[in-house]
């Protein structure tokens, strides 16, 4: 009797085991599609209207339908903000069995969890703009960028100064952090490209607390205008030294000029003439109202919000098109124009074999202190 | 020349900042013997708790400034006492590393409050700027220098000609003579660490509208003090506040005519240099023995 309990007992977890490894499997051709959404549910970085977003997308797309005819269920991971917490999340997903993965919004967390990816064949769509990531540098197939990268937001910025603004002479400038300098051969190419001259090129200290030595450098210059690519803290001490030492040259900053806005870091009246080369601002965007309008917590929606949003639908439109969900098929799909053409509510997504799919952008204006589309844009 | 007279201009207006956080660490040396790392964590808890006050809730600057100040008075003179007094009689080492932990627990602390993004503190005399000859300064600028001028005038007053002066004094001397003679070592142990605190506190609420503000706030002010202070003799306050400017226009001057891009090394070069010819520092009490 006793032998046969533990017979019994042993074929039962190994039912349970094989059936629950089934369950979670879901690459079943009737069962849903399932993705793993990377969101940083806490940490520095968290934001509650990422979550909302991806909800959003998945009722807006099973509503629809689905993809192929089958469901889409994503399953939400907490990523946290730093690299052992993400690399956590990713196993979770990968032995839940996630198909397809989007997500993450720093480096390291992405270049940790590289590997992962690959070995499970899950391709990512991920949303940093370092040039560590460039599919030139890891040669990792399974990766693509969700997000401009830093040649795009130079090149839009550049050529506002250039073109609306009259800007030829430029002083190019950035923090002096490896991913913020990085970005510097790809400012003074737009600026070369349009044919507009660097008269001063600076790289300073992301710790700066007085940059009186590249105000002079840069009015001494003769510089018609600015493009600011760095840390929001040391952008804002340079601009109001800058502003204060009476220089009113056009300022273009990199992606992340509305922090200093949204925190409080300039005042309005030192923000005349600055601008932000801008990737995917959700509240302003005529593309993304209706979904802004659905969101439960509006005030909190900021470029990522759209992103997570909209690459459900980027998978969905490369599944359609290559008619399966294997994969290879996918990850080959992404690298495609003819695979991947689909306008989100962030704007363009192409498919692109360096593996930078999003063709988007747009210059806002940080005008006294209230973030707007910038004229002409 | 206009370039020169701005990056002095700009060197003085460092300087107020460096001596405002090395005040902290001299007036702790001096009665003490201990080197506080953990001022310029509270140079950030200063200017962190003055944003939540004037931006967050809305109170006025003056009555920001003042809650502020006392209440980081209080703080740091029970944190020396709960958390420094009882190793106060360790190796030396073991105290400053000690202070230096304390220094990590409340940045990290002020993360969990606050969050890592930097955020600025609204500047009490505005964004405009005087002019001085060819010069522009801004008023903030102004304001952290008088502030600096006017605190090292009360603290050379409080410690040469009062009868707490006299007592932090003789602490600083012999601890155990002091006791004896009826110095309340407790109450000036206190007192001074927080005075420290408050001064470092006031010091991140006059900082954070020039450089915005983060956790870290405080933490390569503070090593640029603590530069200053090894050169202008620990225990010289004129020395220190001395120092802090040479370092400081020392900076700006290499900044301007060399290359920006070693700027935050530049004082500590010009320490090393200092050292190198002055291993007591240029200002250190000399020490005489009698026979």
């Amino acid at each position: 009797m006793g032998k046969l309990a533990v017979a019994g007992g042993a074929a039962l977890v190994v039912v349970a085991v094989v059936s629950g490894c089934s369950a979670g499997s879901t690459g079943t051709e009737d069962g849903p599609i399932t993705f793993g959404a990377f969101v940083p549910i806490t940490g520095a970085v968290a934001n509650p209207s990422n979550q909302d977003a991806v909800k959003l997308a998945e009722e807006a797309i099973n509503a629809d339908g689905g993809i192929l005819g089958r469901d889409v269920d994503i399953e939400i991971y907490d990523v946290g903000d730093t690299p052992e917490s993400a690399v956590n999340a990713v196993n979770r997903g990968i032995s839940d069995g996630i198909q397809f993965a989007f997500g993450f919004a720093n480096s390291p967390q992405v270049l940790a969890t590289a590997g992962a990816f690959q070995d499970a064949e899950v391709p990512l769509l991920f949303f940093t703009v370092s040039q560590v990531l460039d599919f030139e540098t890891t040669g990792n197939p399974w990766l693509y960028r969700g997000l401009p990268a830093a040649a795009p937001i130079s090149d839009r910025g550049i050529q506002y100064l250039h073109d609306e603004l009259g800007v030829e002479d430029f002083a190019t400038v950035t923090t002096s952090d490896d991913g913020s300098k990085a970005s510097h051969p790809f400012i003074d190419a737009a600026v070369e490209d349009l044919g507009g001259k660097v008269v001063t090129s600076i790289e300073y200290s992301p710790q700066a607390t007085d940059t009186t030595s590249e105000v002079l450098d840069i009015t001494g210059s003769g510089a018609e205008g600015m493009f600011l690519w760095g840390f929001p803290q040391p952008q804002a001490v340079l601009i109001r030294q800058l502003r204060q030492a009476g220089s009113d040259i056009p300022i273009m900053l990199d992606y992340g000029g509305s922090f200093q806005i949204s925190n409080n870091l300039l005042p309005a009246e030192l923000l005349s003439g600055v601008y932000s080369s801008a990737a995917c601002p959700v509240d302003l965007l005529d593309s993304a109202a209706d979904v802004y309008a659905e969101l439960p917590q509006p005030d909190k929606a900021d470029t990522y919000t759209g992103l997570f949003y909209d690459s459900v639908f980027v998978f969905a439109d490369v599944i359609e098109a290559a008619g399966s969900v294997d994969p290879t098929s996918v990850q080959e799909g992404l690298a495609s124009p003819d695979s991947l053409d689909y306008d989100g509510i962030c704007g363009s997504y192409v498919g692109s074999d360096d593996h930078n799919v999003a063709n988007f952008g747009v210059v806002l204006s940080l005008e006294g202190g209230e973030l707007t589309v910038a004229p002409g844009q | 020349m206009e370039t020169f007279i701005t990056l002095v201009a700009a060197g003085i207006a460092q300087g107020g900042i460096y001596t405002l956080v090395a005040l902290g660490l001299v007036i702790t040396y001096k009665a003490s013997g201990i080197i506080n790392f953990s001022q310029g964590a509270l140079v950030a808890m200063g200017a962190f708790l003055g944003y939540w006050l004037i931006s967050d809730l809305g109170w006025n600057w003056l009555t920001a400034y003042a809650v502020v100040t006392i209440g980081m008075f209080l703080f740091s003179g029970a944190l020396a006492r709960v958390a420094i007094e009882p190793i106060r009689r360790r190796v030396q080492v073991m105290v400053m590393v000690s202070t230096f932990a304390l220094s990590l627990i409340i940045e990290a602390l002020l993360r969990l409050w606050r969050g890592t993004n930097p955020i600025s503190l609204p500047s009490p005399v505005g964004n405009g700027v005087l002019h001085l000859g060819p010069v522009r300064v801004p008023a903030q600028v102004v304001l952290v220098v008088a502030v600096a001028a006017v605190l090292v005038g009360l603290i050379v007053l409080v410690f040469t000609s009062t009868s707490i002066g006299r007592q932090v004094r003789a602490l600083a001397a012999d601890r155990t003579a002091a006791r004896l003679a009826g110095v309340r070592t407790v109450a000036m142990s206190f007192l001074v660490f927080g005075a420290a605190g408050a001064v470092a506190a006031l010091g991140g609420l006059l900082v954070a509208p020039l450089t915005g503000m983060s956790t870290s706030l405080g933490f390569s002010i503070m090593l640029t003090a603590f530069a200053a202070a090894v050169i202008g003799g620990f225990d010289r306050l004129s020395g220190v506040v001395l120092a802090a400017m040479v370092l400081a226009i020392g900076q700006a001057l290499a900044s301007g005519y060399l290359s920006a891009t070693f700027n935050e090394a530049y004082p500590f070069l010009i320490m090393l240099v200092v050292l190198l010819f002055r291993p007591r520092g240029l200002f250190a009490a000399v020490e005489r023995t009698r026979f």
